[in-house]
């Protein structure tokens, strides 16, 4: 499964550049769908905690350095929501199509929350009210959607690189 | 328990990675790695974001196709009525500039004296043999037959039909009108009658009986000469465009163009407290059969 931790460099790049151009074209109100956090999501829950802890550090280190916020910000925040969830949850297969949008709804939330939290702390707060209402809810809204695809792909993906035991 | 050990493990190295970053970030000293990074990304980004937004504004184009067509529609009707509108308000300002332009004639010193009667044209005779105008003024508003109408561009006829509510001018082009005249630089005397060369009624004329001794400039401006009585003195008829020696070789005559142009004559002045003088009194009186 190393081959994992290496691929996630590659799909992450692609994806930051894609949640920082295609994404914001869907929309509601001031949310969008966040294409990184799912991919991060779906990759914890397939792969594990090692793997999805990888995943956000590298997911949250390059959303940072294309959206200007302090370098490792996003990434302490993915990587303590992946720990949660996966310590929460655990490794959900493939095939399962209920657990990943429901996580992925209350992900986003917390995500967002400990986001908030954090950008006070760094003097760039927003109102809470304000931004839970236009910004989590119908991010929280257009996730749960997204994930759907988002973890069938990466199912066929980390199936695709899985170590298979053979007989000899 | 191996499993669990290393998440933590791995979390805690995640964690301080990042807590790192945050306080070499905060600190600037990782200013010149982001940059490397940041400028390659940020031309795919670029590149991406061009593509984008093309494809968003063809979806959203095809997406607001109806609510266009009735926008479309609707701006349509808009544009119809603004342009009845600009029409209407183009043709009040011409009114507005014409009366003013009037005004200003009436207003004008040499003028002093004179009465005045706007009228609007309401007809022109339709067969093209007449050159003929009827304006909207009549015996009820002091017009009387022989008076003459003007602009401020000069003689446009004398009324030579009247009714309580309108009159009939007959343009100084008419072929049958003639007016005794003078140029106004050299003071020759002649007359000038309509019917150009041309047969227009644009604002031809032509100036007969100008002595041979008399010396014709071109641009040279004719006005009535009063003789006659049949219009006031001092009234600009046109200008001199060419002079030539008559058919009978013993008077010159000249082309004169007004500068009226007939065809669109709308507003026009009628100097009310002008009589001509009648000077059937003088006629030779013809013997009894």
């Amino acid at each position: 499964m190393v081959l994992g931790r290496y691929l996630s460099l590659p799909i992450l790049l692609i994806t930051v550049i894609l949640q920082t151009t295609v994404m914001p074209e869907f929309q509601i109100r001031s949310g969008r769908a966040d294409l990184l956090f799912t991919i991060i999501l779906s990759w914890t829950l397939l792969a594990g905690a090692e793997q999805g802890i990888v995943w956000a550090l590298v997911g949250g280190v390059l959303q940072d350095l294309l959206t200007g916020v302090p370098l490792g910000t996003s990434a302490l925040v993915l990587v303590v929501v992946m720990f949660a969830i996966s310590s929460l949850v655990g490794q959900v297969g493939r095939s399962n199509i209920l657990l990943p949008p429901l996580v992925a709804g209350a992900g986003t939330a917390i995500y967002h929350l400990i986001l908030l939290v954090v950008y006070a702390v760094l003097g760039r707060g927003s109102p809470i009210g304000y931004s839970l209402l236009n910004v989590t809810l119908p991010t929280v809204l257009l996730n749960v959607i997204l994930i759907l695809p988002i973890f069938r792909a990466m199912g066929v993906l980390f199936e695709a690189i899985r170590p298979r035991r053979v007989s000899l | 328990m191996r499993s669990g050990s290393n998440r933590l493990i791995v979390f805690g190295v995640a964690l301080f990675i990042c807590i790192g970053l945050i306080a070499l970030s905060a600190s600037g000293l990782l200013g010149p790695v982001q940059n490397l990074v940041t400028i390659p990304v940020s031309l795919a980004q670029r590149a991406i974001s061009g593509i984008t937004r093309q494809i968003s504004n063809t979806v959203n184009t095809l997406a607001n196709f109806q609510s266009l067509q009735a926008q479309n529609e609707q701006l349509e009707h808009a544009l119809v009525s603004f342009q009845a509108e600009i029409v209407e308000l183009r043709e009040v300002k011409a009114d507005y500039d014409r009366v003013v332009a009037l005004l200003n004639y009436k207003n004008k010193s040499d003028n002093a004296g004179r009465q005045y009667v706007a009228a609007t044209v309401i007809g022109r005779d339709t067969t093209g043999l007449l050159r003929n105008i009827t304006v909207d003024r009549g015996t009820r508003d002091g017009l009387a037959i022989g008076m003459p109408v003007v602009t401020e561009l000069g003689l446009v006829g004398r009324i030579t039909t009247v009714t309580s509510l309108s009159a009939q001018v007959t343009l100084v082009i008419d072929p049958s009108s003639y007016v005794n005249s003078r140029l106004q630089k050299s003071r020759a005397e002649g007359r000038i009658v309509g019917g150009s060369v041309s047969g227009t009624a644009s604002g031809d004329l032509r100036m007969t009986f100008i002595p041979l001794k008399e010396t014709i400039s071109d641009d040279e401006v004719v006005v009535t000469s009063g003789i006659g009585g049949n219009f006031p003195r001092g009234l600009t008829i046109g200008q001199v465009t060419s002079s030539r020696l008559d058919d009978s070789k013993l008077f010159q005559e000249a082309e004169v163009r007004s500068l009226i142009d007939f065809n669109r004559l709308e507003i026009v002045l009628v100097i009310t407290n002008f009589e001509p003088l009648d000077t059937s009194a003088f006629a030779t009186p013809v013997p009894a059969q």
